[in-house]
């Protein structure tokens, strides 16, 4: 059977990760006409980790929750609508990476919201190292950034990187400095921990791609120009239709990239990319037809169009970026790459 | 169909390169702020001195009085030269001024147009409200009469470099009860008049680029000597200008676009691939984004090329929207491409020359100026002849 419907306990972790959102990071929470709102969303760490989601997809046995990858990417995609700080998604993957070295008590750290965990986007650095120059999302206060490059991965502890600077970051809701890491530290080799970084990345951008939609859809019935709401102009209508399509085909390989991913299905990895390319398409997609939409509101920095299409492309350098997705695809899968998973 | 090149058109481009080699402003045009308005005061004063101010204009009006194809070899040249844009001259060029010379009065001309020429005034259009965008001519910010002037109350938005801005147009309803393009007025507005509040407003590209304002209206008296055209025919003085450079002044635009391309080109060339390997112009998406990007650049010239050949001495129309319409659109998939070229480094709104920033203000091209969609209803319906949807 395939069945990529959320269960009722799927449903029931959707409701809690989102009503708590909705109270306390609610899109708004990243506008305001005289101030620019830098993202004070790590504030939130206690809390969401208090809700169980940094250890969702860790076993029991080692401190989890003991859920797995499906509902992380639940989880992240309830990240994205609200477009909440990539810090914080990175907690989900960060204990799976401590318990790579058997760091139990990291793992639990890091779960219990105790220890900050910072996201790395990747610039120019090497596969083989990780050695490279990176940029760093709201990592201010994290003890650990986790970087993923290629199929290296690692924990990095915040004194090993070199003149970390503050630079201007394209999304002001975003605190962005760029930093070296010269040498010393390597990560680990797993293929599998980045393939979970991509997943939970494109899980995400879903959500926002879904969230921009609504957002089109809401103004489309409210804003009126010729005596008529504008979503009665096909151009808008259609363009709103175009959106979800979107929304609905990254969701839907997203979720089975993900269980394939889960079983360890010989397709995971063609899934994968094909998830992350079809939810980056998604995003920056819906991020600019939302931005057309609302017409010169769209264009302004108070609403909030524009920073879907910013955060498509600060996650598109977490994990693998679009062009590497790209390639990718083209290369040689094992078989059975375009039919079922093997369950 | 031909291609001919008179030996005066070839002078004048030689004069025209030879000026502006020595005379273009050897700093960047700030992106933002208050050094905005210095800076292209400076450089509109620059043309005057020598004789290049209002390229379009009849010599009558101060202006340089240039032909189709000498305007067409000044835009040209114009951006070549890397010229910044006239920015906030801009309305008062190409639109106000005009406005003024087709629809003035002597005493509003000389008052006026001699200010834009000389870069001494800036003005700003006044036109959308918060509730007419696309749909113009709903408009409702309204002037009554009294005595000899008017007395205006209402909210105008978007209005660009208001902030820097010494006049408005403003188009405003003066008959009470009227509808839509009836009971219409332009009126010239002077932005220090008492009443009148501003209201910056941030845009997408950067939190310190406050490129338009919500400009405020409360009991503004401007004298009716202020109103350009017929009282109440207010529509018909803004639509006197539409076309008024016949297409010549997006060529400085298109050009700069196609030499945008060469520059992605070129760094796609120098700059190692998304994984390292070789460099980005030996990604097939990079390279195929390109080649087809310089290929509409060609055809965008030539596309305005043939509609001012058409249009002769006559307004393009509504033509003008097709080249607008794909201007607008091939210009933000270069600024989407140069994006992915720059990688990592695009999330850093300071890098590489303004790309980021110029990337993010290219989503206002197929949105201000009227929207893209706005621009297919019109060719569907006024060069295809479709049937109408709700009037435009
Ligand atoms: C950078 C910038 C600078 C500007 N500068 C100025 C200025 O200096 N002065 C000035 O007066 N204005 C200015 N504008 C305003 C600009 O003209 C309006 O934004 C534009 O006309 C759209 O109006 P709106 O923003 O109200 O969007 P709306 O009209 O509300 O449009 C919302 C959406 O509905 C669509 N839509 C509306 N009607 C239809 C229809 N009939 N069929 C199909 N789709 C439709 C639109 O295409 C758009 O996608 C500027 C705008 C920008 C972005």
């Amino acid at each position: 059977m395939i069945d990529l419907q959320p269960s009722d306990e799927q449903q029931q972790i959707i409701e809690s990760v989102s009503s708590y959102l909705a109270d306390h990071a609610p899109i708004e929470r990243l506008t305001a006409p005289i101030e620019a709102v830098v993202s004070q969303d790590g504030a939130l760490r206690h809390a969401i980790a208090g809700l169980g989601v940094f250890g969702i997809g860790v076993a029991e046995e080692l401190g989890g929750v003991g859920y797995g990858i499906a509902e992380e990417a639940l989880v992240a995609r309830e990240f994205g609508r609200v477009l909440l700080s990539p810090s914080l998604l990175m907690g989900m993957v960060a204990p799976h990476v401590a318990l790579t070295s058997e760091n139990l008590s990291l793992a639990g750290e890091i779960m219990s919201g105790e220890t900050a965990v910072g996201a790395g986007a990747c610039i120019t650095a090497s596969a083989e190292s990780l050695h490279g120059d990176w940029h760093l999302i709201d990592s201010r206060d994290a003890a650990l950034m986790l970087l993923c490059r290629g199929d290296r991965i690692g924990l990095v502890g915040a004194s090993d990187l070199a003149e970390r600077r503050d630079v201007l970051s394209m999304d002001w809701t975003l605190d962005l400095e760029r930093t070296e890491l010269a040498g010393g530290f390597v990560g680990v080799d797993s293929a599998s921990l980045c393939r979970r970084v991509n997943l939970l990345v494109a899980a995400y951008m879903v959500g926002a791609a879904e969230a921009a939609t609504q957002m089109s859809v809401d103004y489309a019935c409210v804003r009126h120009q010729f005596n008529q709401p504008i979503g009665s102009f096909q151009a808008v209508k259609h363009r709103c239709a175009d959106m979800l399509a979107a929304s609905v085909a990254a969701w839907s390989q997203t979720a089975f990239a993900v269980l394939a991913h889960a079983d360890q299905a010989a397709d995971a990895a063609y899934q994968a990319h094909a998830a992350c390319m079809t939810s980056k398409n998604a995003l920056f997609s819906n991020g600019a037809a939302n931005i057309q939409n609302h017409g010169g509101i769209g264009f302004t920095g108070e609403h909030t169009p524009h920073l879907f299409v910013k955060r498509g492309h600060f996650m598109d350098r977490i994990g693998d970026a679009d062009l590497t997705h790209r390639s990718a695809l083209l290369g040689k899968f094992p078989s059975g790459s375009h039919s079922v998973v093997n369950f | 169909m031909k291609i001919e090149v008179t030996p005066e058109e070839t002078a004048f481009r030689a004069e025209v390169r030879e000026w502006l080699k020595s005379n273009v402003p050897k700093t960047a045009r700030p992106f933002a702020g208050d050094g905005v308005r210095d800076f292209d005061l400076n450089w509109q004063r620059r043309q005057y001195e020598a004789g290049w101010a209002g390229i379009a204009w009849p010599e009558a009006f101060g202006g340089r009085g240039a032909s189709l194809m000498e305007q067409l070899i000044w835009h040209e040249e114009y951006a070549l030269a890397g010229a910044p844009r006239s920015g906030c001259c801009f309305v008062g060029l190409s639109h106000a001024g005009p406005t003024l010379i087709a629809c003035g009065t002597q005493e509003q001309r000389q008052h006026h147009l001699p200010r834009i020429l000389k870069g001494e005034a800036v003005w700003c259009q006044g036109f959308s409200e918060p509730n007419s965008g696309s749909d113009l001519s709903s408009l409702s910010t309204k002037a009554v009469v009294d005595g000899d002037s008017l007395v205006v109350n209402g909210s105008k938005i978007w209005t660009s470099y208001a902030q820097h801005a010494d006049y408005q147009e403003l188009l405003l309803r003066t008959e009470p009860g009227s509808e839509r393009h009836r009971g219409l007025s332009w009126v010239i507005c002077d932005m220090s008049a008492p009443g009148i509040e501003l209201r910056p407003i941030r845009t997408m590209t950067s939190a310190e680029d406050y490129h338009f304002c919500q400009v405020f209206y409360d009991d503004v008296r401007i004298p009716l000597s202020n109103v350009v055209g017929k009282l109440g025919e207010g529509w018909a003085t803004a639509n006197a200008t539409l076309g008024f450079e016949r297409g010549t002044g997006f060529i400085a635009d298109q050009i700069q676009n196609s030499e945008l391309i060469e520059m992605l080109i070129d760094m796609a060339r120098n700059r190692p691939g998304a994984d390292g390997a070789g460099s980005m112009i030996d990604n097939p998406s990079i390279a195929t984004g390109l080649a087809a990007l310089r290929a509409d650049a060609a055809a965008i010239r030539s596309m305005t090329y043939a509609s001012i050949s058409r249009a002769g001495q006559n307004n393009p129309g509504p033509e003008g929207s097709i080249v607008k319409l794909i201007y607008s659109e091939v210009a933000q998939r270069a600024r989407k491409l140069s994006m992915d070229i720059l990688g990592g480094d695009g999330l850093e709104t300071t890098l590489a020359e303004g790309l980021v920033f110029f990337y993010l203000r290219s989503f206002a091209s197929t949105i201000g100026g009227g929207t893209s969609d706005i621009q297919r209803n019109l060719i569907g319906e006024r060069v295809l002849g479709l049937p109408k949807g709700p009037r435009l």
